[in-house]
């Protein structure tokens, strides 16, 4: 999945180049949603309201984070000049603030508030978490935990949150995991840490590096856990920086991550549960990421304006938090402000079409999702949702059609499976008749003979043009180079059985094959979006790694004493390629009538054909070059090899002649100008 | 007893009313939420009183005891009935008083409190901005004439005063600051000073200033602008009457007024230095040819040459109108604290010159600055001050209004009963990517657009104005500039030359075009001709790989104008008009042999739209295009939304009212629901749909997906449903101008009309009830005063 980047954007920037704006709602970022693993633009989900560097009078100077209870009140924590903290309390019911904690509270930066209405507060500067009551008491303080399990040196927590049981979690600054306290303030461990993901290169690093560099290379400590939220069900949810797609994760009892791969963008810096758990996340230049419970991506907006002019962008964002209706608080630490984002009917009907399909009412949100999709006709969901609405009444064609513009695969099969069945059931009589037909001809065959009235005239006919046409016959050599390929290339090596021409048309032929293929492949099995192909980048995937193989080996076998020259390599060549390309007009038939329960007789053929193209490979080049068995598997080695430093050494000389042209050009465009 | 029973029963009426309609309005959401209604109180109160909408004004009195007093420094210079006129030669400080009123308006402030770098600009009535060659084409910015030494020779002319200006020395820095005393008593030479940042600006210029029953005109003619200094020191901008207007904190109640997008007022707040960048913006939108270090923050363009100021609501109030020299102008509006200045500015600047960088690589990296000549244009901009109701941005909107018709720009529009005109455009045809070449998406077929024409027609939607998108051979994107030729696969020439003739029997058929933008398969487009070149000889492209059409261009504006003007006949053959997309919001400095200014290519555009006179329909024109049509596509709603923007407030739609046929936006696009349709009957504007035969998922490919919903089987109720609720409030009033608007209480609003026509528009989700017992329901409206 790709890393996207949002962009404010002008309306005359865009005006400039012809494009008219279509939709105005009075704010300053795009809203994008995902159609196809791509963003795409769609209507504004939620419009800011509000900047407010105070509240009720109260400023709110540096604020770090905020929490919204389950009767609305706004809890925030801020720095005040001077190392003096505050936790401001607003009601918004009776919209009145009251200001605790600025007496002890030195450098407040996470607050949380349990259901039972006690409030957690992580004070970085004062090293303690405290739990107050809702009057302000503080009924307990977590200092540094003496337990020799507690690794880090220092105890600087910056966010607290608590769980149903008791527990309270601290994100202790520069640790690993989560800190797990007991009610009782005992530590009990840590709780949810990331891991790292070994790659290819740090694996490669940990095998050649000696003990020093990896010493050095190897203080790499997995990626840090940036903020943490509870959800309605008491489900621990944390956003970590530096990490692609697992950027956001809701941890089970054991840690585990329980949401799927989604797309986030690494540098995430607050997460909040929203009241149909629905998941937000805020990124450290302000862009603003909804996901439904599920981890579906819903909407992206919001961006950056560091001259802190722009309502709805931010300065550095510091902390996001829902409220029951769904408006968002979102505190800019620089800015010294608090946003305010209020959804609106678009994102409202979104989120009453989420509500009934997250419980499994999927007909009760056919009518939201309706709407949805009259308002943007690209909201995957939408479609997704519809699919399942269709599937549930048993309208299987038209959840066909939704899934497949959702691009929903699974669902897609689903689908189709029922659909199949009722066609299958539907001309069962018609299929067992014919095959009763086909039978007793069969069998009346094999006494009476009769076919071969039919059969002989045609064999002898297909002889006959195989005579006389040399190409065809060229052509028609390809099915018994498939039966013996040993034989067939020391024909073609030393009889010259086919000719060069014959080759280049059967090479041809394989890529109509090959395009065909791709472009008629079930949607089930083509992870290619058909509007997208584009044929001559397919060419150079097909014709670009033959070339390079054929040129390497041919060098390769000169210096390597084979005997095959270019002309040999080049046909061999081709028709050892006939089991890869002749299979695709097959699994091109075959998947239009299959499913993903019988994904594996596509998966099985591929292996097969592949499997005897490599095969044939290596007769084709032992009989060609006429190799050992050693020399074979050295010269295909080699070749490979020859195949990648080819196209290493094109490359370079590509980046230096340009560099070269432009240059000259730049020369040429200084001359001009300074004149 | 029974008094508190009836009043009981009111109230659980209204309250019933008021929660059955939130429900119906907002889509049953208590569904899934059950809680009071009063309980987002504090959440609709911030969306209310939020700058997306106008809020109830401060009509408290100024008090007198900051009017700006008249001092022996100030000599009268001329005076007519209404006005007397003073100058203070030392500050070249202007006052104003109104006769009447005593009302003072200055043109710099006498004695600045704390306002550190500022405060020898404002303490002026004029200053200047240079360009400093020797250090790197730095800029030095609001020098105000009374830092420099300057002379002054005044002459007489008709009703006003000429100041011959002349403006020497300049102590640029602080070392030169502390030694100029010395270097008065003589023990310092000038070449010393130099050394240490002394510049000899030596610039000549006149300021005339007149005075007629409006009000104060200030006239900067550009022959008389004469450099005779060194050629390091150049020239860059001329700020007139930086203090005209100035208020001190909140210690007025009142506001400035900018005709961002539009509009919108920066009200007379005590910030407490909550915002620290002024406003700054260029009239008519940025210049896309020259290279500026300076981002705008603005989406919005300022599409009228125009601000203004309101001291005390409905006391006094002064619109400016730059009538000339708009073209290279600034507005800068500073709310109090910004630039630690704590008065509220509002002021313009005249660039005459403007730095760029010159790139030497074919990147565009690199480089060194260099100056262009933006503007060769005499400066005139006039201050009309409004007294009792007029001082009031409808006031100020109508100032302007009457302003344009008096030099012939607008006419009214007929005033005749019937129904509001509706833009319903087809998205008939684009394209994407295919394996060889493009293929082209059909969106709606001629026969479905006449249908759809038909139907709406059938269903009361009598008054439309079709305009038809990708009418064009190969379909919208990368195909325009496109002479009259068809996409054939949406029907035959034939059904297009009927379904225009059809569609004109009644109304007005518009076809969408672009003369200003064009991408690098637009046939009839020559790369080294025709695509045009900024002051930095770089051409004006775009480039993205993702696009369909990869390079997207800005014409020469005589390109343009060639292929408009070729065109053109064949347009009025067919008797179909044109809607243009860019030229008339699109201004830019170009190099062709020469640097061309801004002014340079509105002369050319000017052509086109003369040829074009009644011919064609306009993207969101700026004001030098009203002349030239009826109808403004496009009308914003709403303005760049900056932090320090106070309230939205219907600017443009008020100066255009009556005389313009203003269409908003497409409204399928609308994400808000009801709240935008009242902001569109608040405003007087026409409603927009985009509709297709075919589902906009169809467009996926294309480089216009941003057209994500456009379905016709869909959207038909919602067209006609959205259009009868604005009608039943616009029907009153078509033709008619707005003369006021009144906000009682956060979100409820009152137009007035000049027919007597009022409209009541009810934003809150509460329902209000009028001083004539009139209950409007939430999110609703209520017409009175209609003449039977």
């Amino acid at each position: 999945m790709k890393k996207l980047t949002l962009v404010f954007f002008f309306l005359s920037a865009f005006i400039l180049f012809g494009t008219q704006i279509n939709a105005e709602t009075g704010v300053r970022y795009r809203t994008y949603t995902l159609s196809n693993n791509r963003l795409v633009r769609t209507q504004t989900a939620y419009i800011p309201i509000a900047a407010l560097d105070e509240i009720d009078g109260v400023s709110l100077y540096s604020p770090n984070d905020i929490h919204i209870d389950k009767n609305d009140n706004i809890y925030i924590v801020s720095t005040r000049p001077g190392n003096i903290g505050q936790l401001l309390i607003f009601d918004m019911l009776t919209q009145e603030a009251t200001v605790l904690g600025v007496d002890y509270l030195v450098n407040p930066t996470g607050v949380f508030v349990s259901d039972n209405g006690d409030i957690h507060i992580a004070d970085r500067g004062g090293r303690a978490v405290y739990r107050l009551n809702g009057e302000g008491e503080i009924l307990q303080t977590i200092t540094r935990p003496d337990s020799p399990l507690f690794a880090a040196s220092d105890f600087q927590p910056r966010k607290v949150v608590a769980d149903a049981r008791g527990n309270t979690y601290v994100l202790n600054q520069g640790s690993l995991g989560l800190a797990q306290f007991s009610r009782h303030g005992d530590f009990l461990g840590y709780y949810g840490t990331n891991t790292i993901t070994p790659t290819l290169r740090t694996i490669l690093q940990y095998t050649f590096f000696t003990e020093e560099q990896r010493a050095r290379l190897f203080s790499l400590s997995p990626p840090e856990i940036s903020n943490v939220a509870v959800d309605g069900r008491g489900l621990i949810h944390t956003v970590s920086l530096g990490i692609d797609n697992h950027g956001v994760k809701r941890l089970n009892i054991n840690g585990d991550n329980l949401l799927p791969a989604m797309i986030n963008a690494p540098n995430l810096v607050d997460v909040y549960v929203g009241p149909i758990d629905n998941i937000f996340a805020i990124t450290a230049n302000g862009t603003i990421y909804e996901y439904d419970r599920e981890g579906n991506l819903l909407f992206v907006f919001g961006g950056q304006d560091v001259s802190n002019q722009i309502q709805g962008l931010f300065e550095i964002p510091s902390a996001i938090a829902v409220d029951s209706d769904n408006n968002l608080f979102v505190l800019d630490r620089a800015a010294g402000e608090m946003q305010i984002f209020m959804p609106t009917q678009f994102a409202n009907l979104v989120h009453l079409a989420l509500y009934s399909y997250q419980e499994g009412d999927y007909t009760e949100s056919q009518g939201p999702w309706e709407e949805v999709l009259k308002m943007n006709d690209f909201f995957d969901l939408a479609h997704q949702g519809m699919g399942n609405a269709h599937y549930s009444l048993a309208d299987f064609e038209a959840a066909l059609e939704s899934y497949h513009t959702a691009f929903d695969r699974q669902g897609y099969s689903d689908a189709f499976w029922e659909v199949r069945n009722d066609w299958l059931l539907q001309n069962i009589g018609g299929f067992l008749t014919v095959f009763f037909i086909v039978l007793a001809l069969y069998i009346v065959n094999l006494k009476a003979k009769f076919m071969r009235h039919v059969t002989s005239p045609v064999k002898r006919s297909f002889n006959s043009a195989r005579r006389k046409f040399r190409l065809f016959d060229e052509l028609m050599y390809v099915f018994t180079y498939l039966k013996n390929p040993a034989d067939a290339s020391f024909e073609i090596k030393r009889q010259a059985r086919t000719g060069l021409f014959s080759a280049t048309i059967l090479l041809l032929i394989y890529f109509i094959f090959y395009t065909l293929y791709i472009y008629n492949l079930n949607f089930l099995f083509n992870p290619r979006i058909i509007g997208n192909i584009n044929l001559a980048e397919e060419a150079i995937k097909v014709f670009l790694p033959f070339g390079l193989w054929v040129t390497s080996n041919t060098l390769i076998g000169s210096i390597r004493e084979g005997e095959g020259r270019f002309k040999d390599v080049y046909i061999t060549t081709i028709y050892a390629l006939a089991p890869a390309f002749l299979i695709l007009p097959f699994l091109t038939f075959i998947s239009h009538g299959l499913t993903y329960n019988e994904a594996f007789l596509m998966d099985f053929a591929r292996v097969i054909a592949i499997g005897l193209t490599v095969v044939y490979f290596f007769f084709m080049v032992k009989e060609t070059h006429f190799y050992s068995v050693k020399e074979t598997f050295q010269s295909i080695f080699i070749s490979a090899f020859t195949m990648v430093m080819l196209v290493l050494g094109t490359f370079i000389i590509y980046i230096l002649l340009n560099e070269l042209v432009i240059l000259l050009k730049d020369i040429v465009m200084e001359v001009i100008h300074r004149v | 007893m029974s008094n508190l029973i009836k009043k009981t029963l009111i109230l659980t009426l209204v309250v019933l009313s008021g929660i059955l309609a939130v429900k119906a309005s907002v889509g049953d959401k208590a569904e899934f939420h059950d809680r009071p209604e009063t309980f987002f109180n504090y959440i609709e109160g911030q969306k209310l009183n939020s700058s997306r909408y106008s809020r109830p004004e401060d009509l408290r009195e100024v008090d007198p005891e900051t009017f700006i007093p008249i001092t022996t420094a100030d000599a009268l210079v001329y005076e007519n009935d209404d006005y007397e006129l003073y100058l203070n030669r030392a500050t070249i400080n202007f006052k104003v008083r109104n006769k009447d009123s005593g009302y003072i308006w200055a043109t710099a402030i006498d004695d600045p409190i704390d306002a550190g770098t500022y405060d020898k600009l404002l303490r002026s009535g004029i200053g200047i901005e240079y360009i400093n060659k020797h250090q790197q084409m730095s800029i030095r910015e609001n020098v105000g004439i009374i830092d420099t030494e300057f002379t002054v020779v005044s002459e007489d002319i008709d009703r006003g005063i000429r100041l011959n200006l002349s403006i020497g020395g300049y102590c640029a820095t602080m070392s030169c600051r502390n030694v100029y005393d010395d270097y008065l008593a003589g023990n310092r030479t000038l070449e010393q000073m130099i050394r240490i940042g002394f510049t000899q600006i030596d610039v000549d210029f006149a300021l005339e200033v007149t005075l007629d029953e409006h009000g104060l005109v200030a006239h900067i003619p550009y022959d008389s602008i004469e450099e005779k200094g060194t050629d390091w020191i150049t020239l860059s901008s001329i700020i007139l009457f930086p203090g005209m207007g100035a208020a001190y904190l909140d210690e007025i109640p009142g506001y400035m007024v900018i005709p961002d997008g539009v509009g919108t007022l920066i009200r007379y707040d005590d910030n407490d230095r909550q915002f620290s960048t002024p406003f700054e913006a260029r009239f008519y939108g940025a210049n896309p040819g020259i290279t500026t270090g300076r981002v705008s923050v603005s989406s919005h363009p300022l599409s009228m040459p125009i601000f203004g100021a309101v001291h005390g609501v409905r006391q006094n109030g002064f619109i400016a109108i730059i009538e000339e020299g708009d073209m290279n102008a600034r507005l800068l509006a500073h709310p109090n604290g910004a630039r630690n200045v704590d008065y509220n500015l509002i002021y313009t600047k005249f660039d005459f010159r403007q730095t760029y960088r010159q790139s030497f690589s074919s990147d565009g990296s690199g480089g060194s600055m260099r100056t262009a000549e933006t503007a060769r244009e005499d400066i005139r901009v006039r201050f009309n001050f409004l007294n009792g109701d007029a001082a009031h941005y409808t006031g100020i909107a109508t100032n302007y209004r009457d302003h344009l018709k008096e030099n012939g720009t607008l006419n009214p529009l007929d005033g005749a009963a019937g129904q509001i005109p509706i833009h319903l455009q087809f998205l008939m045809a684009d394209s994407k990517s295919r394996f060889i070449g493009n293929t082209v998406i059909e969106m709606t077929s001629v026969d479905a657009a006449r249908a759809m024409y038909d139907d709406f027609y059938g269903a009361g939607l009598q008054n439309q104005r079709v305009s038809l998108l990708g009418w064009n051979k190969g379909g919208y994107s990368g195909h325009l500039p496109s002479p009259l030729a068809y996409e054939t696969s949406l029907g035959r020439r034939r059904d297009f030359e009927a379904f225009i003739d059809h569609v004109n029997a009644e109304n007005q058929i518009y076809l969408v075009n672009n003369y200003h933008a064009a991408t690098n398969q637009t046939g009839r487009i020559s790369y080294r001709r025709d695509v045009a070149t900024g002051v930095n000889r770089f051409r004006l492209e775009r480039t993205n790989p993702h696009w369909v059409y990869t390079e997207r261009y800005m014409l020469f504006p005589e390109s343009t104008a060639r292929l408009a003007l070729r065109d053109l006949p064949d347009f009025e053959d067919r008797g179909v008009k044109i809607l243009h997309e860019g030229i008339a919001n699109v201004l830019f400095s170009y190099y062709d042999q020469g640097i061309n200014t801004r002014a340079d290519t509105y002369a050319v555009f000017e052509e086109v739209f003369e040829a074009y006179q009644s011919q064609a329909g306009y993207y969101y024109p700026n004001a030098y295009a009203y002349a030239h049509t009826d109808s403004f596509f496009h009308v914003p709603l709403y303005n760049s939304q900056l932090k320090y923007f106070d309230d939205l407030v219907p600017i443009l739609p008020v100066v255009l009212s009556g005389h313009m046929e203003l269409y908003s936006e497409f409204l399928n696009y609308n994400s808000l629901g009801r709240d935008q349709l009242l902001a569109l009957i608040d405003f007087g504007i026409n409603p927009a749909f985009i509709l297709s035969e075919n589902r906009a998922s169809a467009l996926r490919g294309s480089d216009i997906e941003h057209y994500y919903t456009s379905n016709y089987a869909t959207w038909r109720g919602s067209v006609i449903e959205e259009y009868n609720f604005v009608n039943e409030a616009l029907r009153h009033v078509i033709g008619r101008s707005i003369t006021d608007r009144t906000v009682f209480e956060s979100g409820i609003v009152e137009v007035t009309y000049d027919n007597g026509v009022r409209l009541l528009i009810n934003y809150t989700s509460r329902p209000y009830e009028t001083e004539e017992s009139v209950t409007v329901a939430p999110l609703d409206y209520h017409v009175s005063g209609v003449a039977s």
